[in-house]
């Protein structure tokens, strides 16, 4: 069977269509904060927000990991190859740094330099 | 038809989504774009396409015709308004999806420029260029599609009835969601109690032929979760020597079920007869009539294209498939009537009758047609692709591709098609109904 980029994109909006709204809102709400971190960018603490994001990016693509079996009603000790293991590596990987981009505007928000 | 647009209101939201990002912006807009660019170069004409059966082959090939031609009449008949996901029923038969988990509505996926007429065909006219309706009516066409799906012979086990299941033991995953639900609730009192088991399958072709297989070995997993493994002697009862058309998932399998699973095969055992009331089956064995005891019984109905194509003028007269309809396997193309073409479950090929090969041929016959109204050469043939995700377990499956040649067909190099693993089950259990709608989009 062959594969097109839109083929998977397709398939991609399918899979996210019933949430496709919440999507476009959250993605919306993020910009605009993420145009006020580079509004006041000069007020705050860049580096220590990106740091902060990434951690709390790491966490939860770990725990995407870990929980990427167990949300398809499988077990961690079902994973047999090399595959399933790169899969949920993946997943976390692209959990984790799609919840960092969408952490880091508010987070930034949040930290200023000291004065 | 009812519905709102739902393809453009998909897109609308798609694009109102993107444009509050300028980078999914673009994206949306050229994938958007990329979708339909059918449209840009669609062929104009006045041809009158009926297409009998609103299933997963009819839909596909609907919106694909609706995007390739121009100023075409597009019809589709077929009174369902429910569109079910049928290769989720194996999930629902084994407690692992909720019925409602593989129902649609078919409003969702019509093509905003075909007509829905809610009725079904009864009738194939193909010498008049005519399809006769459950009302009476006769409706015209110059080009036809018959996807009607196939039918289950539930009569041709003596005392068997659909209505018996989920009663006395009885299971079968074909029927229906409620049916597929109620097979649950006879198989979780077998996991419970144990007793013999039997697996069914009956002679000659049928829809996802995995499906006997996954429901046998979902269950013994079950079995196993529960520590009642013990107290089950499971059997599973092919009609002939076959357990799987491609022939090294049945050499796989003919070891891996009696040794691995420890399910009996009772070859060449085609269930002939049922008896509810004492829970005892019969099978027609070469060696005579055998009846079997039984707890649980997994019933799997012999199966046939409906009788209008059986007994009609569009089925094949003689040989393998015969009352199958009469399609050219390459083509698509009706072997008699050079304007009729089939997809889906319906037709009589070597292989088939799986979402996988409808996905695989709805291009072909959408092209095919396209070109028959153009008059030129066919572009494009199917070579028998279908696929099935084997269940071995809860967690678990083998992802089988294979085509007309039975030769393996691995669509993922990496993924070993006879090593049970849990990234083909992730596909199965998250990503491919996904496919299968955006198939129904004519998207993929």
């Amino acid at each position: 069977m062959e594969f097109s980029i839109f083929g998977i994109l397709a398939v991609v909006l399918e899979l996210f269509r019933p949430i496709l709204l919440p999507l476009g809102l959250l993605i919306a709400a993020d910009l605009i904060l993420l145009a006020m971190v580079f509004g006041r960018h000069r007020r705050l603490n860049l580096a220590g927000g990106i740091r902060t994001a990434a951690g709390i990016g790491v966490v939860l693509g770990v725990a995407a990991a870990v929980y990427f079996p167990i949300w398809t009603g499988a077990s961690l000790t079902q994973l047999q190859s090399l595959v399933d293991y790169l899969a949920i590596i993946a997943a976390g990987v692209g959990i984790g740094f799609a919840s960092a981009c969408v952490v880091y505007p508010p987070v930034q928000l949040f930290m200023r330099k000291a004065t | 038809m009812t519905d709102s647009n739902p393809v453009k209101t998909s897109r609308r939201r798609f694009l109102a989504g993107s444009a509050m990002a300028a980078g999914a912006a673009a994206s949306g807009i050229g994938g958007g774009a990329l979708f339909n660019s059918g449209s840009a170069r669609a062929v104009s004409t006045n041809a009158r396409i009926v297409i009998a059966g609103a299933g997963a082959a009819g839909l596909s090939i609907a919106t694909r015709l609706s995007r390739q031609l121009d100023g075409a009449r597009i019809t589709l008949i077929d009174s369902r308004e429910v569109h079910l996901y049928q290769p989720g029923l194996t999930l629902v038969a084994t407690g692992i999806w909720q019925p409602d988990h593989v129902e649609d509505r078919n409003a969702r996926y019509m093509p905003d420029q075909a007509e829905w007429i809610r009725d079904d065909v009864v009738a194939f006219h193909p010498d008049s260029n005519q399809v006769e309706t459950s009302t009476g009516s006769r409706v015209d066409y110059d080009y036809l599609v018959v996807t009607t799906g196939l039918q289950l012979n539930f009569d041709e086990i003596e005392g068997m009835d659909p209505s018996l299941i989920g009663t006395d033991g009885i299971g079968c995953v074909y029927a229906s969601p409620q049916n597929a639900s109620r097979t649950w609730e006879a198989a979780r009192r077998y996991i419970d109690d144990g007793g013999v088991g039997l697996f069914t399958r009956p002679p000659g072709p049928i829809k996802c032929a995995g499906a006997p297989l996954k429901v046998t070995m979902l269950i013994e997993d079950e079995l196993q979760n529960n520590g009642t493994r013990a107290q089950a002697d499971m059997h599973y009862l092919p009609p002939g020597e076959g357990l799987f058309s491609q022939p090294d998932i049945h050499d796989f399998l003919a070891r891996y079920f009696p040794e691995q699973r420890d399910v009996a095969i009772d070859w060449s055992h085609p269930l002939t007869g049922i008896d509810p009331a004492n829970r005892r089956a019969t099978f027609g064995t070469p060696e005579g009539s055998r009846t079997i005891d039984y707890d649980f019984i997994h019933v799997v109905p012999p199966m046939s294209a409906p009788d209008m194509i059986r007994y009609g003028d569009l089925g094949w007269q003689q040989g393998d498939f015969q009352g199958w309809m009469e399609v050219d396997q390459y083509s698509m193309q009706h072997r008699r009537y050079p304007n009729v073409f089939g997809a889906g479950d319906v037709v009589g090929t070597p292989v088939g009758k799986t979402a996988a090969s409808v996905k695989a041929q709805a291009p072909v016959v959408a092209d095919n047609l396209v070109a028959a109204i153009e008059d030129r050469e066919f572009p494009m043939e199917w070579t028998g692709y279908t696929s099935c995700p084997l269940i071995t377990e809860k967690g678990q499956a083998m992802l089988v591709e294979f085509d007309f040649s039975l030769e393996m067909t691995p669509s993922f190099d990496f993924l070993n098609p006879f090593e049970p693993q849990w990234a083909p089950w992730f596909l199965k259990e998250r990503m491919l109904h996904a496919a299968y709608n955006a198939m129904l989009r004519g998207r993929v």
